[in-house]
């Protein structure tokens, strides 16, 4: 077996086989972070491509987030003795009022599966709670999520709240859902706009000057 | 020309009077134009506005008791009646956060849901539906039989992204679902008919897109959700009415799909979504009527000149040999003033004019 024959398995979205070729690869004495870098990562990316050239659908993504899941529960507890440089770090949010998470959970898991160690503030998250994880967790990277024209301003007012702080320099802040555009962006100061999951991974590279 | 009249000669790519004016609207707006006396308390804003479309429905659930499981100051948590777990604002307008599903299994559905979705006599308020339809016979309304589609349904009963994973993991039960979900509607619409109650069409509600487009494949649509489809759409073929769709989200890609289901109108054509009336009535307008397009966040936003030239455009291209329907792209938002709206409603009538037919 090798760590290819785990990226198909992600690729497919065969979550049984994610986990037993996870473990697997742990019994052979696979550091975990090879699993991730050379088994999982390539497999996820694989599925954003295709997501992206129109080959795969929700479904599709679904599955393959799922397996991916099941492995990395598996890697999780030996990271941090492993020493796991992730690819970045990112906090993740629906905005305040907004109760909203399908779209910001399926873009948790790729950005997951892109490599990066993300923090899920969950929905209706307010400005003052963004601003606190960035200060804790310091992210590389906020990822905002609305659904509704009428919470799309909270986006705004993190990024106002971080400029108060003094800290909106030290993180880029990314933002998607059904209303928000490049024009949105723009407008309130964002540094990226993501069109969906798939593209957010990428413009979450882009921005921290990953290569995918 | 009668809303019914008016409703029918449109779907049948025939000009009327004016176009047709059907809106949604969220509570909040209705709530601020009762509380400031601009309409009177609990009014029926299609009976106020005179919108041209009304709606009777069933139920379609799993019927689980309705429960309250907290109540705060902000939020309430309960459970409906398909057994989903929502967490709502009390004060303000959101989509409801879900919280849980009923059914989180193939052998849940098997061993209780299914069980639960048999017909009973109490899903369909016969009576109540008789007495209204004769308000509206008298009115003409055009009046639809109005549903949840197979889709939408299903994703309350089971969750949306476990249905939307049992597409590849599991499509017998997934059909299993849907045929059940189906026969439900069909039995619903057969005692309707049953019981002399005269309807015009059908209108189906489901969201299967969203701004990226369809959630699944075509190859899937065409496979697992369009033999529903055939036969809802169908239902109002039997009648010698037409099915108006409801569908958020860009379905730009698979309008042909859901022509080939039988659907005749589109509705509301999201316009943040990507959805484009002059696109979708040059390729389509053969076959389909539309319902829509005209943008929410101008109405939020109170933009009468925006406003303005989106109706103009808009209504003076869609209405050309009939087939289009006014209708906000979702439902009138928070914070659109009652003046705002009325004059909305007015330039859709006058812009929605045609010369030569008198009302």
């Amino acid at each position: 077996m090798s760590l290819e024959d785990l990226s198909q398995a992600i690729i497919v979205g065969n979550r049984q086989k994610a986990i037993d070729l996870t473990e697997k690869a742990l019994a052979d004495g696979t550091p975990p972070p090879e699993v991730i870098y050379r088994g999982l990562v390539p497999g996820m990316d694989v599925v954003g491509e295709k997501f992206r050239n129109n080959e795969y659908y929700i479904p599709n993504v679904l599955v393959s987030a799922r397996a991916m899941s099941a492995s990395m529960e598996l890697l999780k507890p030996l990271l941090v003795s492993s020493g796991m440089k992730y690819v970045g770090k990112a906090v993740i949010g629906t905005v305040e009022g907004d109760l909203h998470d399908i779209g910001k959970n399926l873009v948790r898991m790729m950005l997951q599966g892109g490599g990066f160690d993300v923090l899920d503030l969950g929905v209706d998250v307010s400005p003052d709670k963004f601003v606190q994880s960035v200060k804790e967790f310091k992210p590389e990277l906020i990822a905002m999520s609305a659904l509704l024209t009428t919470t799309m301003p909270g986006m705004k007012k993190v990024i106002e709240k971080l400029n108060d702080e003094g800290i909106r320099g030290t993180v880029k802040v990314m933002i998607g859902g059904a209303p928000i555009t490049q024009r949105f962006a723009d407008q309130i100061g964002a540094d990226a706009f993501a069109s969906d999951a798939s593209s957010a991974v990428l413009r979450a590279k882009e921005l921290l000057g990953v290569s995918s | 020309m009668t809303p019914r009249e008016r409703i029918t000669a449109l779907f049948n790519h025939q000009e009327a009077d004016h176009i047709g004016i059907m809106d949604h609207f969220w509570w909040e707006p209705l709530a601020e134009w009762q509380k400031t006396g601009s309409m009177p308390a609990n009014s029926d804003p299609e009976d106020y506005f005179d919108l041209d479309i009304r709606k009777v429905g069933m139920d379609i659930s799993p019927m689980l008791p309705r429960e309250n499981v907290e109540d705060t100051e902000e939020y309430r948590i309960f459970r409906d009646e398909f057994g989903m777990l929502n967490r709502e604002w009390k004060k303000k307008q959101s989509t409801p956060e879900l919280l849980d599903f009923a059914c989180k299994s193939r052998e849940k559905w098997h061993g209780e849901t299914k069980q639960r979705m048999e017909w009973k006599d109490s899903r369909l308020d016969v009576d109540g539906i008789r007495a209204a339809v004769g308000r509206w016979r008298r009115e003409d309304r055009y009046i639809t039989f109005s549903v949840l589609e197979v889709f939408e349904a299903g994703w309350r009963i089971v969750g949306p992204e476990l249905q939307l994973e049992v597409m590849l993991d599991d499509p017998e039960w997934l059909h299993d679902l849907y045929e059940t979900i189906t026969s439900l509607i069909e039995r619903g619409f057969e005692t309707l008919l049953g019981a002399g109650i005269e309807l015009d069409g059908v209108w189906l509600w489901g969201d299967i897109s969203y701004r990226g487009g369809c959630f699944f494949s075509p190859a899937m649509y065409r496979e697992l959700v369009m033999p529903y489809h055939k036969r809802l759409c169908g239902l109002a073929k039997r009648i010698g009415g037409k099915t108006i769709y409801h569908g958020c989200g860009d379905n730009t890609k698979i309008i042909p799909l859901l022509i080939e289901s039988g659907v005749d109108c589109l509705q509301p054509l999201e316009v943040k979504a990507g959805m484009d009336i002059f696109q979708a009535k040059r390729d389509y307008g053969e076959w389909l009527s539309f319902m829509g397009n005209v943008d929410a966040r101008l109405l939020q936003a109170n933009d009468l000149p925006g406003l303005e030239k989106e109706l103009k455009e808009k209504i003076e291209f869609a209405k050309r040999g009939g087939g289009y329907v006014y209708h906000s792209d979702h439902s009138v938002p928070p914070g659109t003033s009652y003046d705002t709206y009325t004059k909305v409603l007015e330039m859709a009538r006058t812009y929605g004019r045609y010369n030569n037919i008198s009302e």
